[in-house]
């Protein structure tokens, strides 16, 4: 039957319930997480800086050289689009979630999945832990996942044509990804090597040195072109690149007491034998159906140079410490899942068996998160605890200066300020004129001033905490408290304050 | 199919006669079964029999005399101009009168050609037997004039806005001169704000180009492999004897040397060489190439047609005057350096078979054989690989017009005759027709399959070439933005920005690139701040963008045309690409020149230049 509607239609109307669906209970998700303080840092900050930009406070300039792009780009459209307050990360990370999910449905579909069938291995792909996990981290995982899907169904597609568009399909990923996530562009650094495997043999033979500049050409032209707008604008060349190693020494530090002293003692080692151990566990149909078709090397090479890759960023992120910590990188673990549902035949064909190991895989992977996140975890297990956190007096600190402007706030160290307020506007952050004449002349004369106790954790890098040592404690001369909670409090000039009186 | 009693009889009378062998009869019987031609065709494709001798015993056969028309040529006074196309098509002419009845001259004597010969000149006649070489000579010869002044001004009085003859229209002429005056306005009210305007413009153009021109070859890069694939399997598949008539044209000028190399081309095609209609084009003051043609002892299937000197001496001219003689269903140019892939035209004839019926013409690719000679000749490989095998199928799958590369056009012979076939006052006679065709109804499809041909490889003759290609292109896109609406309604808003962005943008941005390098080098050498005004932080932004993407994506575009063949060695080349532009800036700069100057001059591009060439002369040698 050709249906009521248009095939093209039927296709949409097909998949518009789980985009619909899975975009609906994503944002009922990261809410409840947010409603909990359970707010990644990165989200924080991107969150925070896309609010800012969007309000008109950031130049363009910083804008344009803003790491990582994508990410900040969109967020900082939806930022300008939404109204006021809208979650924008949250909205950008749901919004790219639930195209994943209808683009994976749609494939199954296509493949020749029956519907029931694709609907179980959608759900359980895209509600697979690594992905909620990546979800919740925001919109640089959720790109970074976006694009691990391009990049595992171009490998597929490189080995069976190597044409022009299969070569642009991957370099263009591989763009995608380094300006995704800091992770992403570990992975695309890591890929090269691999990258030979997954072309056709003759066209290797011809020339592998040329192939593979065809394939990262874009990367490294981007690269090259961002340190050269970044070195127009902001003035440093290679500023947008600020190396994340804190997070990297928390991960490092957590993995390896998770082993005890480690497993081999160095840490580049561990960490690549961790994510190896989680992808397995996390994706068991992978390496079962890749067993069952070990014969045909065009089906087994690309996912072997995924995970590979995989396997080496994150050997690369601990061993340079360049790239933050590579949990990130465990949603490799679906996203293959899902490109060998739809490329390997045999995936196809044994239905049960592939959904009986998504099942496995989907258990798994909470076991596995465990391995490669543990730091989330740790965090999640404290937001759910009923503990009093940071960042929810942080978030309603923001909150009590809404309706209010001129609030000088270190915003750069404590975002989670700007979304309790719900936008930037009316902040002057260190962006801001005010902000640098304070910091410059130990004066102030702003109608707020928002600061952390400096002996909490948000309080020690603050830099008005540290410019004016006692502002917390004592105040400033013309200032009285207008509001406070376990970390933070909110001075208002009592000109303005008597003036609003009368 | 078997072949005639009649053939068989004259088959048996040359064998007789001993012109020809038993063993050659009985292959040519063969082959004229196979490919369902006549015997005389089979007989002519293998050079096993001088034609006139042929024709001799054809009208013994007949019982009719023999005439030779070179020395007894047809009375003027019976011909017709207006049948001169019939004349060539049929094979047939009024020849002489005598005892009142009327002597008609016919190649091919047979039940079909009296029918014919009755209807048109009633029942008082009588026929002789002439050469069919005859018949064309003498059709070009009563003919030279009228063919001549038709073949340059057919299209211009058909259809004078269609034709380049005039170059600019008083309508254009009064758009440029108030756009002129409103920005020389701008300038004496406002010339901060008009050069910014100019600015935005140019920087939303050149966004607007390089984004177009990425998505062409996305989805070109996108092309069915599968269609492609069936198209093969179905020109394989296709019998001999159920395909057509192909005309082929080879027009040459000054060009002798090539011509034992391109007939060796033509032998090679997998095509049954007793239905190729094979006309080799010469211009009439070429005495090497037409004598170098003569005695080459090429096939029967080999035309030799003269075009009269006339002005403007120009390939489409030349291509017109031949079309008058073509015989083919289908029909093609090729140059006289080419080298089409031999399955060529049994791909052309299956597509054109699962096209739809609107397809007037469908395009090879085109690229070079001799690539790796030197710096140029990779550049201009890269340049016609990204074109052919990524722009034009990505034009075809957006349904955008496409304009015809030089060669290896295929078209359909009726439909071309419908349109007055080429504008002999455009240079880039090709371009022009695909877009016509595109205007009047009719599609460009692409094909699958590649003629080869030499790539200049001396940056003078390479900036003639580029030259007169630019010039062509500001020709075609004044003719064809006459009447914007229609071409709108024609093509369609999509194609119309299609046609803007790949004819004036390819134009455009050769013009203008020279002068935005020049602002880049003095603000970069100089840190020159009197610039700033010019570039508020949105158009410096969308500025920077272009110079980065722009550049980049260019380059992308560039390096991966080469990955489809294999040609991976040139990948590295793509990153001198800037050298590449700064010579076609120059073109632009000399077409723009031309285009005032001498608007219908067309340089000739000399071939055979290349080394790579040569060496394969040796190896192209006469008829076998």
């Amino acid at each position: 039957m050709n249906g009521l509607f248009p095939h093209g239609m039927n296709r949409t109307l097909a998949v518009a319930p789980i985009g619909t669906l899975s975009f609906a209970i994503i944002l009922a998700l990261v809410a409840l997480a947010v409603q909990h303080g359970f707010i990644a840092d990165d989200t924080l900050r991107l969150w925070a800086g896309a609010s800012t930009a969007a309000d008109g406070q950031v130049p363009i300039g910083r804008i344009v050289a803003g790491y990582p792009t994508l990410p900040f780009l969109a967020t900082t459209l939806v930022a300008w689009l939404a109204p006021t307050g809208a979650p924008a990360p949250t909205l950008v990370a749901a919004a790219i979630f639930s195209i994943i999910a209808s683009f994976c449905f749609l494939k199954f579909r296509r493949v020749g999945l029956p519907y029931l069938a694709a609907l179980a291995a959608t759900l359980l792909i895209v509600f697979h832990p690594a992905f909620v996990r990546a979800v919740v981290a925001g919109p640089a995982d959720m790109f970074l996942a976006a694009f691990l899907l391009m990049f595992g169904l171009g490998l597929y597609d490189l080995r069976a044509r190597s044409g022009p568009s299969e070569v642009m399909h991957v370099g263009l990923a591989l763009m995608a990804l380094a300006f995704s996530h800091p992770a992403g562009a570990a992975f695309a650094f890591a890929s090269v090597p691999f990258l030979a495997f997954a072309v056709r043999s003759p066209l290797i033979a011809s020339s592998a040195l040329n192939i593979v500049v065809a394939l990262t050409f874009p990367t490294v032209f981007m690269l090259l072109s961002f340190a050269y707008v970044s070195w127009v604008f902001p003035g440093d060349g290679w500023s947008f690149f600020a190396a994340p190693t804190q997070s990297l020494s928390v991960w490092t530090v957590t993995v390896a007491r998770m082993f005890g002293n480690g497993m081999v003692g160095i840490p580049a080692l561990d960490a690549s034998l961790t994510m190896g151990a989680a992808l397995a566990i996390g994706a068991p149909m992978v390496a079962v159906m890749l067993a069952l078709v070990y014969r045909r090397r065009p089906l087994v090479i690309p996912a072997a140079v995924f995970a590979a890759s995989a396997i080496a960023a994150t050997a690369i992120c601990v061993a340079s410490k360049f790239f933050g910590d590579p949990a990130a990188i465990f949603v490799v673990a679906p996203v293959l899942s899902a490109a060998v549902v739809i490329r390997v035949p045999l995936a196809r064909e044994r239905q049960l068996t592939v959904i009986m190991l998504l099942v496995l895989g989907w258990l798994g992977g909470l076991l596995s998160i465990a391995m490669v996140d543990p730091v989330t975890v740790d965090r999640l297990h404290a937001a759910f605890g009923h503990t009093t956190s940071e960042r929810l007096d942080t978030l309603a600190a923001g909150g009590a200066s809404v309706g209010r402007d001129g609030v000088l706030a270190d915003t750069d160290n404590a975002p989670a300020f700007v979304l309790g307020r719900g936008r930037a506007h009316g902040i002057l952050g260190p962006e801001s004129e005010a902000f640098a004449l304070a910091l410059l002349f130990a004066r102030v004369d702003t109608p707020l001033i928002a600061v952390p106790d400096p002996q909490s954790p948000v309080g020690v890098n603050d830099r008005l905490d540290k410019a004016f040592p006692a502002l917390f404690r004592d105040g400033l001369p013309g200032y009285r408290i207008i509001y406070q909670n376990n970390t933070w409090r909110l001075f208002g000039r009592k000109k303005d304050i008597t003036v609003s009186n009368q | 199919m078997a072949l005639s009693p009649s053939d068989r009889a004259l088959g048996d009378l040359l064998v007789g006669r001993r012109v020809i062998t038993l063993s050659q009869l009985d292959e040519a019987v063969a082959l004229a079964e196979r490919w369902r031609v006549r015997l005389g065709d089979s007989l002519l494709s293998r050079n096993w029999i001088d034609p006139r001798r042929y024709y001799e015993a054809y009208a013994q056969h007949f019982d009719l005399p023999f005439v030779d028309l070179i020395r007894e040529p047809p009375d003027k006074a019976l011909l017709q101009a207006a049948d001169a196309d019939l004349y060539a098509l049929r094979l047939t002419l009024p020849w002489q009168r005598r005892g009142g009845r009327l002597l008609i001259a016919t190649a091919e004597p047979g039940p079909e050609t009296v029918l014919f010969a009755r209807k048109r000149w009633g029942p008082e006649i009588e026929f002789v037997v002439v050469s069919k070489f005859d018949i064309v000579f003498a059709v070009q010869t009563a003919f030279a004039n009228a063919l001549s002044r038709r073949a340059v001004f057919e299209l211009a009085e058909f259809d004078p806005r269609m034709s380049a003859r005039t170059v600019l229209t008083a309508g254009q002429t009064i758009a440029a001169y108030v756009l002129l005056s409103a920005t020389l306005l701008g300038f004496a009210l406002a010339p901060m704000t008009t050069l910014i305007a100019l600015n935005v413009a140019i920087s939303l153009f050149y966004f607007s180009n390089f984004v177009f021109k990425g998505i062409l070859v996305s989805l070109g890069g996108g092309r069915s492999a599968e269609v492609d694939d069936a198209v093969a399997i179905e020109a394989r598949a296709l019998r001999e004897d159920e395909l057509p008539i192909f005309t082929v044209l080879v027009p040459m000028f000054r060009e002798a040397a090539m011509l034992p190399q391109v007939a060796q081309a033509l032998r090679n095609l997998d095509y049954p060489l007793g239905k190729l209609d094979i006309k080799i084009v010469v211009e009439a003051g070429d005495r090497e190439t037409i004598e170098v043609a003569r005695t080459l002892g090429l096939e029967g299937v080999f035309e030799i047609i003269v075009v009269p000197r006339s002005s403007p001496q120009t390939k489409p001219k030349a291509c017109n005057f031949a079309l008058r003689f073509a015989r083919g269903e289908y029909l093609v140019i090729y140059d006289a350096e080419d080298r089409p892939e031999p399955d060529q035209l049994r791909k052309v004839v299956a597509t054109f078979r699962r096209s739809p019926s609107n397809t007037a013409c469908l395009q090879c690719r085109l690229n070079y054989h001799n690539a790796n000679e030197n710096w140029l000749t990779r550049m201009f490989t890269l340049d016609y690989t990204l074109w052919f095998d990524q722009v034009l199928p990505g034009l075809e799958r957006l349904g955008m017009p496409i304009p015809l590369g030089g060669t290896s056009n295929h078209f359909r012979t009726d439909i071309l005759r419908e349109l007055r076939a080429w504008d002999p006052f455009n240079v880039t006679e090709d371009a022009d027709l695909g877009i016509r065709i595109g205007q009047k109804g009719y599609r460009v499809g692409v094909v699958d399959s590649t003629t080869f041909e030499e790539a200049s490889c001396r940056v003078g003759q390479w900036i003639k070439q580029r030259s007169r290609w630019m010039k062509g292109y500001m020709q075609t896109l004044l003719v064809h933005t006459r009447r914007p609406l229609h071409l709108i309604h024609s093509a369609g808003l999509l194609g119309f920005l299609g046609f803007v962005f790949f004819i004036g943008g390819t134009v455009l941005a050769g013009l203008l690139n020279p002068v935005f390098w020049l602002f880049y080098l003095i603000w970069l050498v100089a840190s020159a701040v009197n610039f700033d005004p010019l570039f508020p932080q949105f158009l410096l932004f969308l500025c920077l963008f272009n110079l980065l993407a722009g550049n980049g994506a260019f380059t992308y575009l560039l390096m991966l045309g080469p990955i489809r063949r294999g040609w991976l060695n040139l990948i590295p080349f793509s990153f001198t690409l800037f050298g590449y532009w700064i010579l076609i800036s120059i073109a632009a700069y000399r077409g723009l020149w031309q285009l005032i100057h001498a608007p219908f001059f067309w340089e000739k591009t000399p071939h055979g230049l290349s080394q790579h060439t040569n060496e394969q002369f040796a190896g192209a040698g006469a008829a076998p």
